[in-house]
């Protein structure tokens, strides 16, 4: 039953993700506490490693999300779960529409859509946030001052700033 | 056709006017590939000289799209946009599988389609090949890797985070996420509010989410009703007479 739910939770989000990554976030922490497999904690802890590994974070996080609810088998399901709307329509696309981008309706739909993308990752920015500063510390909030600098006008490259921050969170946020 | 027409326009095609909404751009991979010069800066496709034709391309089985695309999904590390430069270079220049069209074709379809882009891309052009069983093993292979890592960090981190030092570290990289995350809401959201209504359906979507933990399927939805009547109504006018020029 678990494996059937986790399956059918994961092809919904798979079927209204939009926006990539981050603005899927939401959505598979709202699925994750359905689960109740995970805390907050756990997920934004998540979400920082999946900046650091290979592989898309959506499906980093289905899988993370699958393997903490029912074991591997659980993260296999909830990866090809998210995996099945693509797989439809794609296929559906490849083989009946060439023109769909100009469909009247599709193009709406991406009107209303792409504002709501920024609004999901601002809400994906708070999620991580009320775990990463919860505790009022002010040295995760000054790493992660000076990470949007880094990113945002030194142009580092994000692994880097991962590793920086890492050694300084080990050096200076140990409980 | 959209593809065909930007190859009889253009030599060099802007992945920003394919682009259906801004991918968040802080995949490591992207930054890579920018630094070593293999795609130029602001999001532009070279086109590659030596055009492929649709008659020159060669064929590929399931087992070489697997490894392919497991190699990809292992190599790319942030996902989506950031494997596009590898893909086109895979596929079209060495191995002459797709042609330039099919990956301009992918990416715009795998871009307006919901679902993850990796896997949208991994899919169309497995499906393109080799159908369903192409399709399967392209997929097949590009969620592996996440599969493979994801769980044994996972087990890895259950063994040792009561470590002080483990936690320390893991607080930091929490906190550099989230300003990344921060940064990215911000560059993405100056991109697409270009009007009131994409500022109040930002806001909207934002505070619903995070504060009225409204589902997000249901912002989505909305967002999408709202999106084609908003159009409905300001663009009447010019909507039958479309320029796709």
């Amino acid at each position: 039953m678990t494996y059937l739910l986790l399956y059918i939770q994961f092809a919904k989000v798979g079927l209204l993700g939009f926006g990539g990554g981050l603005a899927m976030l939401p959505m598979i922490y709202q699925t994750a506490l359905t689960f109740g497999a995970m805390s907050k904690g756990d997920f934004s802890r998540l979400v920082a490693i999946s900046q650091m590994t290979p592989g898309p974070l959506a499906v980093n996080a289905a899988t993370y999300v699958g393997f903490n609810t029912a074991g591997i088998l659980g993260a296999v399901i909830a990866t090809i779960g998210e995996a099945t709307p693509s797989f439809i329509l794609i296929s559906l696309v490849v083989t009946l529409l060439t023109r769909f981008r100009e469909n009247p309706l599709v193009e709406g739909g991406f009107t209303g859509i792409r504002p709501a993308t920024a609004g999901m990752i601002g809400s994906a920015f708070v999620m991580v946030s009320e775990s990463a500063f919860g505790t009022m510390d002010p040295i995760p909030i000054v790493i992660c001052v000076v990470s949007v600098f880094l990113v945002g006008k030194v142009k580092m490259s994000p692994i880097t700033i991962m590793i920086i921050a890492g050694v300084a969170g080990a050096v200076l946020c140990r409980p | 056709m959209l593809s065909s027409w930007l190859k009889r326009n253009a030599s060099v095609v802007r992945i920003e006017s394919l682009e259906t909404y801004p991918v968040a751009d802080i995949s490591a991979t992207g930054f890579f590939m920018k630094r070593w010069s293999l795609i130029p800066p602001k999001g532009r496709i070279q086109m590659s000289v030596n055009t492929v034709k649709e008659d020159e391309l060669r064929d590929v089985g399931c087992l070489r799209l697997f490894w392919e695309f497991f190699k990809l999904g292992l190599f790319t590390i942030g996902g989506g946009m950031a494997m596009i430069p590898q893909m086109q270079s895979l596929m079209v220049d060495k191995n002459r599988w797709v042609t330039e069209d099919d990956i301009i074709d992918c990416i715009a379809v795998s871009q307006s389609l919901p679902g993850v882009i990796a896997i949208n891309m991994a899919t169309y052009i497995g499906f393109k090949k080799r159908k369903l069983a192409g399709a399967v093993a392209s997929t097949i292979g590009v969620l592996l890797p996440s599969l493979i890592i994801i769980i044994a960090v996972t087990v890895l981190l259950r063994n040792i985070s009561d470590n002080p030092y483990v936690q320390g570290a893991l607080t930091g990289i929490e906190a550099a996420a989230a300003g990344m995350i921060g940064w990215s809401a911000y560059t993405i959201a100056r991109r697409v509010v270009k009007n009131v209504f994409a500022a109040v359906l930002a806001i909207v979507a934002f505070f619903l989410i995070t504060f009225l933990k409204v589902n997000a399927v249901w912002v989505i939805l909305g967002a999408i009703v709202l999106g084609i009547l908003y159009d409905h109504f300001t663009q009447r006018p010019e909507a039958d007479g479309k320029e796709v020029e």
